[in-house]
């Protein structure tokens, strides 16, 4: 995704076993991605600060590193298993981009714990409107209404 | 800002006059009361209207009460706050939000919102020069799909007027920011399939409002609806509905009408089903002709 956050971890996991006491876990991150797709980042920090954190100082990088050095891994693996889950998710993304929205008269659910009766009559207003000005609406988009 | 609406400009002219700030509304806002009370021409933006609100106390009972409350010895007028607004196609809860009927409601503040690049620049333009704290809501799918020739020089639309967009004796039709375009494309088909001739208004200017141009617009056709992206429930439609049936009734041949969104939060992918879209407006252009 757009965040890639790595950790700095600084643990007191040992003193917390050691004394049964609640310990304080401070994780300090840095944002690779830019905030949003409206957001040009070099527009408020310089694209050396980003690579730095991305390529050379990214804790996800280090451990890879760690694994490979001890025979654990390899960057045939990674490029593979990249493969693999992209292909996993770009197949269920597929799947949920052709699967149906809800009934459209679910807009109205949830407003309230219990509808009320003016939200009752939006509904009902709508359901109308639909079976008079369906053809308009992408109702095969979406579960039919009940 | 987030559509970039500053561009390079700042670069040029004023780079220590336009910046960021940390991200906190209510200290935006309150930080532009504060410079606009000390006689700087301060112009608030609000990434996204939807989060104007942690800025509400600021707007209701500092911005709004200034002058009020200190018997005209202080205000701070020279406040504008912007903020993006309306529906966008996929902007679900918290980025297509109307919030105007929150502040109508608030007297001492001026409410703005125009229909596109010309009325923009004029509007703001009279927003930043008017005497009082200014909320200037642009519609955000305006920004990439308007598109005009806009003049280069130095020009203001007043405020409190609103335009008759499109002339007509049968239908009056009242509506602001995006909304206006739907409207004249359901006069067109009104006219073509209904044979009914519809009058456009472009509202402009939410509060305080030009209700002398409604007015005189529904005494003429006799009908009235009022549009808006807004919950209908305390939409400023209900206003002007009340206004209208008030100072126009013997003239009306029909209720006021008011076509509104439903009264949810605003959806995510039921964005077609809430919206007041030209179909739930053509309709009630039906009923109101059909009602006697």
């Amino acid at each position: 995704g757009r965040h890639k956050q790595w950790y700095q971890r600084r643990v007191r996991g040992a003193l917390a076993l050691e004394h049964s006491c609640p310990v304080l876990v401070e994780l300090m991150t840095y944002r690779v991605g830019h905030h949003s797709t409206s957001d040009d980042s070099t527009a408020y920090r310089s694209i050396d600060e980003v690579n730095y954190w991305d390529r050379e100082d990214s804790p996800v990088g280090r451990l890879a590193k760690h694994l490979i050095a001890r025979d654990l891994w390899s960057t045939d693996l990674e490029d593979a298993y990249a493969k693999e889950c992209r292909k996993e998710i770009m197949t269920a993304f597929g799947r949920a981009e052709s699967e149906r929205g809800p009934n459209p008269l679910w807009m109205f659910d949830d407003v309230y714990d219990s509808p009320s009766p003016h939200i009752t009559e939006q509904r009902e207003q709508l359901r109308e409107h639909l079976e008079r000005y369906g053809d308009n609406y992408p109702l095969d988009k979406y579960m039919p209404l009940d | 800002g987030i559509n970039a609406e500053y561009g390079d400009f700042w670069q040029d002219c004023c780079a220590s006059r336009v910046f960021n700030t940390p991200l906190t509304e209510q200290g935006i806002i309150g930080f532009g009361i504060g410079a606009a009370a000390a006689g700087s021409t301060a112009i608030a933006e609000i990434q996204f209207a939807d989060y104007i609100f942690p800025g509400f106390d600021q707007l209701v009972n500092e911005a709004a009460k200034y002058r009020y409350r200190s018997g005209n010895e202080y205000d701070c007028g020279r406040l504008t706050v912007r903020a993006p607004w309306g529906a966008v196609g996929h902007g679900a809860l918290y980025h297509s939000q109307s919030p105007e009927a929150y502040f109508a409601h608030t007297p001492g503040l001026k409410i703005v919102v125009p229909r596109g690049p010309i009325q923009a620049k004029g509007l703001l333009l009279s927003c930043i020069l008017d005497n009082n704290p200014c909320i200037f809501f642009e519609p955000k799918i305006l920004y990439r799909l308007a598109a005009e020739e806009v003049p280069l020089g130095t020009y203001t639309i007043p405020l409190s007027q609103a335009e008759i967009v499109r002339q007509g004796t049968d239908v009056t039709m009242i509506g602001w920011g995006t909304v206006v375009h739907v409207l004249l494309e359901v006069a067109s088909m009104a006219e073509e399939q209904l044979g009914v001739s519809c009058e456009v208004i472009d509202l402009q200017t939410i509060a305080p409002y030009d209700a002398q141009t409604i007015e005189a617009s529904v005494k003429k056709t006799g009908k009235a609806m009022v549009v808006h992206e807004a919950p209908l429930t305390q939409g400023f439609g209900a206003e002007i509905a009340a206004r209208l049936q008030e100072k126009c009734f013997l003239h009306l041949e029909a209720p006021v009408q008011r076509v509104a969104g439903w009264d949810t939060p605003f959806p995510y992918i039921y964005e077609p089903f809430y919206l007041p879209d030209k179909w739930r407006c053509l309709d009630t252009v039906k009923k109101l002709v059909d009602f006697m």
